[in-house]
């Protein structure tokens, strides 16, 4: 399968129509779509779930909902929902997904959800979405289209949803990923993937069929042995019931266990964390101490910078006015005409506008305010002029300060800028500790209490499986015995006659698929194990300790052994533990490849958060070996610049993801094929 | 879908060492029986697929008796 586009509209924050289209060429079949936190990233993937599998991501409740409700789920575009809320007005969300099958028949599944407003209760959304699909054949170029339950049937024969989360790959939640490792969810996977569940489904069905012909075969038979037939097949019927009963609890008990260790791990790590917390906090408090520190030394600054411009102003209109004195007592000279309001009015204006330009507090703070105001006082203008003359003294004094106020102000600028800098810097290092440390509301005992309770009800469980397991082999053992009781009803018939002839068929036919069943489970293995451990070695960049991987057929379980041959698994780190999960997935589709002659395509949403980005590049590089396509969604920078070439070479397609905030809407635009 | 199945089935049964012993009528009914299920792999309950294996295993009888 190939995914040529996907087209959205009013679907979370896409708003209009738009499509995007994936790069299928065999050689560059790498789409790379990057963008900034927030941005639509995580929603582009959702539309993927959605439209294919009718699944939704709730991020905040970390659950995958089937068959969303778009009255307690946001699924539609809010700001087409504001703009359009009046009496009538109607929305409908399209996802519609363009691929194509390993025989280039090409498929468009499209997925619709409609609203109404009503002024009276608001919007009233269909809870249930509409299917409908598209085939188009290559050989003939006819077309068929699927609606409701046989859409469903058709999309799952080429996208099951057991493997939903295998080519859809979400890289920030961590449970989910660990959880794809546990034996339920792998079982179904491989099941899918290996169609072991085809030799699994023969068996049973096989085995239905022959009680079927026994109890005609019984028929023939004299009352005594008629009656030990159907005795039998009563008694085998119960017993395969209880059995299947059994193994459902087995399953949930599996479940469980698997849920308990992963609590357990999940407060090792926060006891581990808790410990980190408070060196974080340490730091945190420091930073803090320093960024207020800074924060002071600004403010003497922008003090300074206040008075410096004060200045400023008090020079020029000091300047100003005793220039504007001088001249008129010159014009007063030469007309002999000695005005008697020359410095009242003049040296009121020039105070009046230096106190708009400067503020009040410039009558406190400005030397040159003070030293005009005084012109007022002085008595006669012989006088006036003796104190203008020394004032000019002071204007030399004024020039000085003018000429070198541009440096001082540059000067300041930059030390301010620099405080700036730093204190950001700071900032910035307070808010990575910050989102390490989380929530860590709980104290330390209070973790070791969790972690200690989820220990004792995983080994509960474990006991719990063991009685369960021993219970399993009881019954299987008396079904083996009534089988054995029918076989030797079997042969008392006399052997020629039809319903023998097909009894004894039917029997040997269930043995040799048994037989096959064994043998193509034990093939399937040991190609998984040995491809897991070949992805391993590809997509882990630092092995550490770490070497071999083995599955244990019995319980289709993986562990992995480090280089002294001691299991690891339950100690392992989780970015290792997240490559485990990708070696898997990469392996089982490799399965499928190389099996089956069928391809999945990977769709990746920020796959390297566990892991570091470090990994990106020999992640992509394992990936390109297996997958015949791989859609890539990484959070803006991580996209290594410094990609290989031979990377490079394979990447068809680049976009770039912009929300426009006022619309709520992203876009997603064509980037450059340029790596630096 | 069916040619698909029936020359996948063939190349897996190449890469097992079969038992040489087995009847043809039984191997008959085995492979009938695996590509029978195959081609209702996208059905969650295979319809009529009882049905099937038994007139599979009656033409086979019908041959033998």
């Amino acid at each position: 399968m190939k995914i040529s586009q996907i087209t959205l509209e009013n679907f979370k924050s896409y708003r209009d129509h738009q499509v995007v289209k994936f790069s299928i060429d065999q050689d560059k079949f790498i789409t790379v779509i990057e963008g900034q936190m927030g941005h639509g990233k995580s929603n582009l993937l959702n539309a993927f779930y959605w439209c294919l599998f009718d699944q939704y991501w709730d991020s905040d409740k970390h659950e995958l909902q089937t068959s969303p409700d778009p009255n307690t789920v946001f699924l539609f575009n809010k700001g087409v929902l504001k703009e359009r809320s009046s009496e009538g007005e109607h929305v409908d969300i399209l996802v519609e997904i363009e691929f194509f099958d390993d025989d280039s028949n090409k498929y468009l599944v499209k997925r619709t959800q409609s609203g109404t407003y009503k002024s009276k209760g608001g919007w009233n959304f269909q809870r249930l979405s509409q299917l409908l699909l598209d085939r188009r054949s290559s050989l003939d170029g006819t077309n068929k289209s699927f609606e409701g339950e046989l859409a469903v049937a058709e999309i799952e024969n080429l996208f099951p949803t057991s493997l939903s989360n295998y080519f859809l790959f979400r890289g920030e939640n961590r449970t989910e990923l660990v959880q794809l490792q546990g034996k339920t969810k792998f079982q179904d996977a491989l099941d899918e993937l290996s169609k072991v569940a085809v030799f699994k489904r023969s068996v049973r069905h096989l085995e239905a069929v022959r009680d079927d012909l026994r109890r005609e075969l019984a028929e023939e038979a004299d009352d005594e042995l008629k009656t030990q037939i159907q005795e039998a097949l009563s008694s085998k019927s119960d017993a395969q019931k209880v059995l299947s009963d059994f193994q459902e609890a087995l399953k949930g008990l599996e479940n469980i266990e698997l849920q308990k260790k992963e609590e357990y791990e999940k407060y090792r790590d926060l006891i581990k964390k808790n410990f980190e917390v408070l060196e974080l906090k340490n730091k945190i408090e420091k930073e803090e101490g320093e960024i207020k520190r800074l924060g002071s030394q600004l403010d003497i600054l922008h003090e300074e910078r206040r008075k410096l411009i004060t200045k400023k102003w008090g020079g020029l209109l000091l300047k100003d006015v005793t220039t504007k004195i001088n001249q008129r007592y010159q014009q007063a000279v030469n007309s002999g005409i000695y005005p008697p309001d020359i410095k009242i009015t003049l040296i009121d204006k020039i105070l009046h506008d230096l106190r708009c330009i400067c503020g009040r507090d410039i009558e406190k703070e400005s030397q040159e305010f003070e030293l005009i105001n005084r012109l007022k006082e002085v008595g006669s203008f012989d006088h006036l002029m003796g104190a203008i003359e020394a004032l000019m003294g002071d204007v030399n004094r004024v020039d000085n300060l003018l000429n070198q106020y541009p440096q001082d102000i540059k000067a300041q600028s930059e030390r301010e800028q620099s405080i700036r800098s730093e204190m950001q810097e700071r900032s910035t290092r307070i808010e990575g500790w910050k989102k390490k440390i989380g929530d860590t509301s709980e104290t330390l005992k209070e973790l070791q209490d969790k972690q200690d309770a989820a220990k004792t009800e995983q080994e509960k469980t474990t006991d719990k499986i063991k009685q369960t397991k021993n219970l399993i082999t009881e019954k299987y053992n008396e079904i083996d015995k009534l089988e054995g009781e029918l076989e030797d009803c079997q042969k008392k018939l006399e052997q020629n006659k039809l319903p023998s002839i097909k009894a004894n068929l039917a029997d040997k036919a269930l043995k040799e698929i048994r037989k096959l069943k064994r043998l193509y489970e034990k093939t399937i293995y040991e190609d998984l194990e040995k491809y897991t451990q070949e992805h391993w070695d590809i997509l882990v960049y630092d092995k550490l300790n770490y070497d071999k991987i083995k599955l244990n057929s019995e319980d289709n379980y993986f562990e992995v052994y480090d280089t002294d041959g001691n299991p690891t698994r339950s100690i392992m780190n989780t970015g290792h533990s997240i490559l485990l999960v990708l070696s898997f997935i990469s392996a089982l589709t490799r399965l499928a490849k190389e099996t089956w002659k069928e391809e999945y395509p990977l769709v990746m949403d920020a796959p390297t958060s566990e892991i570091g980005d470090s990994a990106i590049q020999s992640a992509l590089s394992g990936f390109t070996k297996v997958f015949n396509q791989v859609i890539v969604i990484l959070k803006d920078g991580s996209v290594p610049n410094e990609l290989p070439k031979s990377l490079q070479n394979k990447v068809g397609k680049r976009y770039w993801i912009e929300m426009d905030k006022n619309r709520q809407h992203s876009i997603v635009e064509p980037k450059e094929l340029v790596y630096a | 879908m069916s040619n698909k199945y029936t020359q996948i089935y063939n190349e897996l049964m190449s890469r097992f060492s079969t038992d040489g012993e087995v009847e043809e009528s039984t191997r008959r009914i085995v492979s009938q029986v695996v590509i029978a299920e195959l081609n209702k792999l996208s059905l969650k309950r295979p319809h009529k697929i009882k049905e099937e294996i038994k007139d599979i295993i009656s033409k086979e009888a019908k041959n033998l008796s």
